[in-house]
């Protein structure tokens, strides 16, 4: 059993589990991801193959179990290295000054390279404590619990990370202008505007809602955009993509009454069930000026057949143009609708995992950049101690060579 | 600009002429050379980048071309700060022909100077790709520092020497530097992709051969700090980890296309 839990929190096993982390993480990227993709393997590799490898789930090496297992043999592992590292730095923060203070010289020095030596750790900030007839000089003592606090991020990004990537349930859904889109819980997301700043969208687009909660309660208007999602209820919206639909608006004479059809293809709108307009599709067309038969501009445009008195006559309609057939007023709307991304989610799990985030850095900036410091000068020379020497010795050493190559000139 | 980038090229290349000149004669006077010729060329080159930047109104960072030049202009970076660091003319000679082949990279791609996307669009840009510039950087210049190290061990240095534990430890400082801007890479791209994508993590290529990345490196740094090693093998352990460096900067968006093929 203590082989056991030596070998699950040693480093060798954490590394072991990294290298087939990234292992498996490159194969996912040289083949192709995704149960789309079967058919690929089906078509590429015999049937034997084909079976063990759909028994792999290489098509979907991030979800298989021998990953998950492997992620969760690393989370152990931090769990373990944490746990075993915090033990370590207490133990070892408990009378590590006196232990330094006992410590043989490294290097013997002059009287005067001794005093420039403390003026110099003076001058780094180091504090002083005199232990009998000894100097210790030490900083930085929080940068020992560096590397724990890095490990126990670690272990929460990773927590928090699977929590946020398996909870929400997601969507993609798109409508026209004016259309209410009902989602099962019975939310509804009203579309009231969207706009491109381009006719290809490769600017900027952006979408106007209004989110009701089954409960009643209301967003107001909302406004999201690529990057600028907004959140309501369990529900964040993202602006995910545009497509092309046709939507006409229309206005009833006889009844009084304007309505909103978002268009299928071959629909056929009409009061009287023989004039109206049928709808073939969104079409480019080309609007050429009088001295300019050869150029003009090319527009998306409705391609219709308007239907009245008998005769059918084709026709292509623009955005904010209006035509009127059979007793009804057709004004034909902005072609393109907007898609969202809709997911549920988990706001804490987010907070949390963004605050572990930062914990990381900052933890991974205090292993790296705060090296403790402790360095024992007595009367005849000095050591350096703490668990991190090398860098006060690199410095140490780069000094005296310095000062000593001074002296000899 | 297509010029002045050209420029830049030539103005690399002939410091890095200069400096294997002035090592192949042993002369001290082309080594001097080439230092001014190469703070001339990062002067350009600085300038460049801001020119690039007020021409297309944004941080040049988002394509492959304008990344390459940024990460020339970060290696560069690197050996400045080196030398103020350290007194070592050497270090001339093994980053700058680095600099020189990412600019030529650069060349070669598409200087188109389109607007942004939309899902560029974001306060994270700056930050994510700002912070990868940095990373790789560090990791090239590790890299070379850890190719001087194995060069000299070959040619019988001590490893025990003073300079020779003081080449070791500026490549791991460099790679601690680079490990924590790649860790702000792959955080801050987690963030903004949960803004424009809807998922902090989506296993794009991109991110995987990041993530791969940041795991070669974690190795590093775990067998340094933890289990002490250093020398020859961690040199190397630099150098081969190179190539996956620039994989993951150029291979990824060539070879394995993803959410992140941006041009």
């Amino acid at each position: 059993m203590n082989k056991l839990m030596k070998t699950l929190r040693s480093m060798r096993f954490g590394i072991l589990l990294l290298i087939l982390i990234a292992a498996l993480s490159v194969v996912g990227t040289l083949l192709p991801q995704g149960r789309q993709f079967l058919p690929w393997y089906a078509q590429r590799y015999a049937q034997g193959v084909y079976h063990i490898l759909y028994q792999l789930k290489i098509y979907d090496i991030y979800h298989s179990w021998y990953f998950q297992l492997l992620v969760a043999l690393l989370c152990l592992n931090l769990s373990l290295c944490s746990w075993t590292r915090l033990q370590a730095v207490r133990k070892g923060r408990l009378g590590e000054r006196e232990r330094a203070a006992a410590l043989p010289d490294r290097e013997m020095l002059s009287p005067r390279e001794l005093e420039e030596l403390r003026g110099k750790l003076r001058a780094l900030h180091c504090r002083e404590e005199r232990i009998g007839e000894t100097s210790v000089f030490f900083k930085n003592g929080f940068g020992r619990y560096g590397s724990f606090l890095t490990h126990l991020a670690l272990l929460l990004t990773v927590i928090l990370g699977a929590a946020a990537l398996t909870l929400p349930s997601e969507q993609e859904l798109g409508g026209v202008v004016g259309e209410t889109l009902k989602l099962k819980d019975g939310t509804a997301i009203t579309v009231e505007d969207f706009t491109m700043t381009d006719p290809e969208g490769g600017l900027d687009y952006a979408s106007k809602l209004r989110i009701c909660l089954p409960d009643g309660r209301e967003s107001g208007e909302r406004e999201i955009r690529v990057n600028h999602p907004t959140g309501f209820g369990k529900y964040k919206i993202y602006q995910w993509s545009w497509g092309l639909r046709g939507s006409v608006e229309v206005w009833d004479e006889y009844n009084q009454e304007t309505r909103v059809f978002p268009l299928e293809e071959m629909s056929f709108i009409t009061a009287d069930g023989v004039n109206g307009v049928e709808y073939i599709g969104v079409a480019e067309a080309t609007h050429r000026g009088e001295d300019d038969p050869e150029g003009g501009t090319t527009y998306t445009a409705y391609q219709i057949y308007v239907v009245e008195d008998g005769t059918t006559e084709m026709r292509f309609m623009g955005s904010g143009e209006s035509l009127e057939a059979g007793g009804l007023h057709f004004t034909f709307r902005y072609p393109y609708y907007p898609i969202f991304l809709i997911k549920e989610m988990s706001p804490t799990v987010n907070a949390l995992l963004i605050a572990v985030f930062a914990l990381l850095v900052l933890a991974l900036a205090v292993t790296f950049f705060f090296n403790p410091v402790l360095v024992k000068v007595d009367g005849e020379g000095c050591a350096v101690a703490g668990p991190r020497p090398e860098y006060m010795r690199m410095l140490l050493s780069s000094w005296l060579e310095t000062e000593r190559g001074e002296e000899e000139t | 600009m297509r010029a002045l980038f050209l420029a830049l090229i030539v103005l690399c290349g002939l410091a890095v002429a200069l400096c294997f000149a002035g090592l192949a004669f042993k002369k001290e006077k082309p080594g001097k050379a080439s230092w001014y010729v190469f703070l001339a060329y990062f002067a350009a080159h600085s300038l460049f980048l801001v020119l690039w930047g007020f021409t297309v109104k944004r941080l040049p960072l988002s394509n492959q071309f304008e990344f390459a030049s940024a990460f020339a202009w970060g290696v560069a970076l690197m050996l400045l700060v080196l030398r103020s660091r350290l007194k070592a003319d050497w270090l001339n000679a093994v980053i700058m022909p680095a600099a020189l082949l990412i600019l030529t990279y650069a060349a070669l791609q598409n200087m188109s100077t389109g607007d942004l996307m939309p899902a560029l669009r974001s306060a994270w840009f700056g930050i994510h790709i700002g912070s990868a510039v940095f990373a790789y950087s560090a990791f090239v210049a590790a890299g070379c520092i850890g190719l001087r190290y194995a060069l000299q061990v070959k040619r019988g240095a001590e490893e025990k020497d003073r300079q020779m534990r003081q080449l070791d430890y500026l490549s791991y400082r460099l790679v601690a530097f680079g490990f924590l801007f790649l860790t702000v890479v792959i955080l801050s791209g987690a963030i903004w992709a949960e803004d424009a994508w809807g998922s902090f993590w989506a296993w794009d290529p991109k991110e995987v051969w990041a993530l791969i990345t940041w795991i070669i490196y974690a190795v590093y740094l775990h067998l340094r700090l933890r289990q002490g090693r250093s020398g020859l093998k961690m040199a190397w352990f630099l150098i081969v980890a190179v190539p996956v460096v620039l994989f993951t900067f150029a291979g990824v968006n060539t070879l394995l296309p993803g959410m992140h093929s941006y041009g």
